[in-house]
C-alpha cells in the first residue's frame, strides 16, 4: 500500500544530500523504493559522487541495514552515505557560515584504483564519523573538500582518464586530480585528496591542501602543501612562485628572509631532495617524467 | 528603479567613507538622484564628512525599527537638492539591524533615488554583512599598501560567494612614492586582485581638510583626489575616460608644485 508521501525521498540541505526515510516503513519496502529512485534516468549521473546523509526520522537502523543501504546507494546511485547525527548535519552547515573548510564533491575511483583509495574516515573531515567496518569497498572513493567560495567551479575529469603510470606527474590519484578555474583569494582554501590544479592565482592568506600533487597555472603568493598525508615524492609547480610558505610531506619550507623581492619569472617546481624542499626550474620537463 | 552600491574594504581607515562622501556628491552634481546610507552603526562618520551631523533626527535603525517614516530620517544636503543622508545610529550596534531588513531599506530607497551609496563598516562581520544584503554591486576601496590590499583580496572573495559584482578604487597613491619603487604600484595591485579598475586617487591634503570642514572636495578644482573622484562618478555613469597615467598625472602635479 502506498501512501501519498514517498518512503524513501532525496532532498538537498543546503549544500548536502539527505536521504530521508519514513519511520513506518520496512527495510525491504524502503530498499525497493530506493532502487527505484535510484534507477530512474539521469539519477545516476545526476547525484555520481555526493556524499549522503541518513536522516532515519525515528527510525534506527541496525548496523546491518546500514551497511545494506550503503552498499545500494554506492552500487545504485554512485552515492557515498554517512550516518548523519544532528551534531554534525548542524556542525556541516555552521562550517558553510564560517567559510571553513567544506565536503562539498567527492568523485568516485575507477575500479582498478579501489585498493589505492585512502581510507574512509579520511574521506570526510572530522565532523563526521563513518564506522570503517561498515563501508564497502565501491564506496571507498577520493573526495575533495574546498571552502565554499570554491564551490561552484569544480569541473572533474572524465573518470576513464589513464591510471597513474601514463600520467606526467608522481602524485596519488592524479586520474581524478581537481581543476578549479578561479583566483583564490585570502581565506579561500581548497583541500583535496587528490591532485589539485589550479588555473588562476593562490593569493596570499589562501591555501591549497592536497595529497598529491598542486598544479598552479598562475601565481602561489599563498600557502601549498602538497602530499599531506605523507607523500614525499608530491610536487608543487607553478608558473610563478612567490608563495608564503610550501610544505610538502612534514617538511615545510619558506622563502629566504633577507630577500624580500623574492620572486621568480620561471616556472618553478618544488620537491623533496635530501630531506629539504628544494625549487628548480631547471629541467621541468626532465623532472616531471621522471 | 535605482542601483545600490555598496563601498567597501575590509580595512579600516583606507577611505571608504570619504568615497562615499565624494562619490554621492558628485553623482549628485550630475543631476542623479543620490541617497548615502551610513552602514557603520555605532560609529557613524558620513553625517561628518558631508557636514550634516547637526541636522539628525532620525536614522538609519529608526527607519529599519518603524519609529519614524524613511522620509523623516533622510537628510537633505546643504547644496545639492538631489542628494540626501540616511545617518547610522550611534547609540546601537550592529546587530539592530538585519540583513532583511536592509534589503527591503535598500529595495524601498531604491524606488525613489537613482543611485544608494552604502557606506560600509571596516570588517567582515555582521556590520559587512548587513552593508551587502541590499547592493547590486561593489565599489572595494585599497590603499596600495600589503594589509589592505590582503583584506581587500579577501572581501572580492566574499563579494564573489555573494554574487555582488565588484571594481576597485586605489586610493590615496603617492606619486612619489611609487616612483621610488617604496610603494605598490596600480600594475601590481591589479595583478594580485584581478578585478576591474574605477579609478586611481592620488593622496591630497584637500581631503583632510575637506572632510574637516564637511565639504567634500570633488567639487574643488584645485584637489586632484576630487577630480579623480569627479572621473569616477562619471566613469559610474557609464562615460568612457582613461584613468590617466603616471607621467600625465606627475606633470599635473609638478605644475601644482611650481607654481
Amino acid at each position: 500500500m502506498k501512501s501519498e508521501k514517498p518512503l524513501v525521498e532525496i532532498k538537498g540541505f543546503g549544500g548536502t544530500l539527505g536521504l530521508l526515510i519514513d519511520h513506518t516503513a520496512l527495510f525491504d519496502q524502503i530498499e525497493e523504493e530506493l532502487i527505484q529512485l535510484l534507477q530512474r534516468p539521469n539519477s545516476k549521473s545526476f547525484f555520481r559522487g555526493a556524499e549522503i546523509f541518513l536522516q532515519p526520522e525515528g527510525r534506527q537502523f541496525t548496523s546491518d541495514e546500514f551497511s545494506r543501504l550503503q552498499t545500494l546507494l554506492a552500487k545504485e546511485g554512485a552515492l557515498q552515505l554517512v550516518n548523519a547525527t544532528a551534531e554534525n548535519i548542524k556542525s556541516k552547515k555552521n562550517n558553510f557560515q564560517i567559510n571553513t573548510v567544506e565536503q562539498v564533491a567527492s568523485i568516485p575511483s575507477p575500479a582498478s584504483q579501489a585498493s589505492e583509495a585512502s581510507s574512509p574516515e579520511e574521506t570526510v573531515e572530522e565532523t563526521v564519523e563513518t564506522p570503517a567496518e561498515e563501508l564497502s569497498e565501491e564506496t571507498s572513493s577520493a573526495s575533495e573538500t574546498m571552502s565554499e567560495d570554491v564551490v561552484k567551479e569544480v569541473v572533474e575529469q572524465p573518470v576513464e582518464t589513464p591510471s597513474t603510470d601514463s600520467f606526467f606527474l608522481t602524485g596519488v590519484d592524479t586520474a581524478n586530480a581537481l581543476l578549479v578555474r578561479q583566483t583564490l583569494r585570502s581565506g579561500q582554501n581548497l583541500h583535496s585528496k587528490s591532485t589539485v590544479v589550479l588555473m588562476g592565482d593562490l593569493n596570499a592568506g589562501a591555501e591549497i591542501v592536497s595529497e598529491g600533487d598542486i598544479i598552479v597555472l598562475g601565481t602561489i603568493r599563498g600557502m601549498v602543501h602538497a602530499g599531506v598525508s605523507g607523500n614525499r615524492k608530491a610536487l608543487v609547480f607553478a608558473l610563478r612562485m612567490q608563495p608564503t610558505q610550501i610544505r610538502i610531506a612534514e617538511l615545510i619550507t619558506q622563502p629566504p628572509a633577507e630577500d624580500k623581492n623574492f620572486t621568480s619569472f620561471e616556472p618553478e617546481v618544488a620537491f623533496i631532495e635530501d630531506q629539504s624542499i628544494v625549487l628548480s626550474s631547471k629541467d621541468i620537463k626532465n623532472f616531471v617524467s621522471k | 528603479m535605482g542601483e545600490s552600491i555598496v563601498i567597501t574594504s575590509g580595512k579600516g581607515g583606507v577611505g571608504k567613507t570619504t568615497t562615499t562622501a565624494n562619490l554621492s556628491v558628485a553623482l549628485a552634481n550630475f543631476d542623479k538622484k543620490v541617497v548615502a546610507v551610513d552602514g557603520d552603526i555605532g560609529l557613524r562618520n558620513l553625517d561628518i564628512i558631508l557636514g550634516l551631523e547637526n541636522r539628525i533626527v532620525y536614522n538609519l535603525v529608526d527607519v529599519v525599527k518603524k519609529r519614524c517614516r524613511t522620509k523623516q530620517a533622510l537628510i537633505r544636503d546643504k547644496k545639492s537638492e538631489n542628494l540626501f543622508l540616511l545617518p547610522a545610529s550611534q547609540v546601537d550596534d550592529k546587530s539592530a539591524v538585519s540583513p532583511e531588513e536592509m534589503k527591503a531599506l535598500c529595495a524601498e530607497l531604491k524606488e525613489e533615488f537613482d543611485f544608494v551609496l552604502i557606506d560600509c563598516p571596516a570588517g567582515i562581520e555582521q556590520g559587512f554583512k548587513n552593508a551587502l544584503a541590499g547592493a547590486d554591486s561593489a565599489i572595494v576601496i585599497t590603499t596600495p599598501e600589503v594589509s589592505p590590499v590582503r583584506d581587500a583580496d579577501r572581501v572580492i572573495g566574499l563579494l564573489q560567494h555573494h554574487e555582488i559584482p565588484a571594481s576597485l578604487i586605489l586610493n590615496r597613491v603617492s606619486v612619489q612614492m611609487v616612483e621610488r619603487g617604496d610603494m605598490m604600484s596600480r600594475e601590481d595591485v591589479e595583478d594580485i586582485l584581478a578585478i576591474k579598475i574605477l579609478g586611481l586617487v592620488v593622496e591630497d591634503q584637500e581631503i583632510v581638510n575637506a572632510g574637516n570642514l564637511g565639504t567634500p572636495a570633488v567639487l574643488n578644482q584645485n584637489s586632484p583626489a576630487g577630480q579623480a573622484y569627479l572621473r569616477i562618478a562619471k566613469r559610474m555613469l557609464g562615460e568612457d575616460i582613461a584613468i590617466p597615467s603616471f607621467e600625465e598625472k606627475k606633470g599635473f602635479l609638478a605644475r601644482l608644485l611650481g607654481r
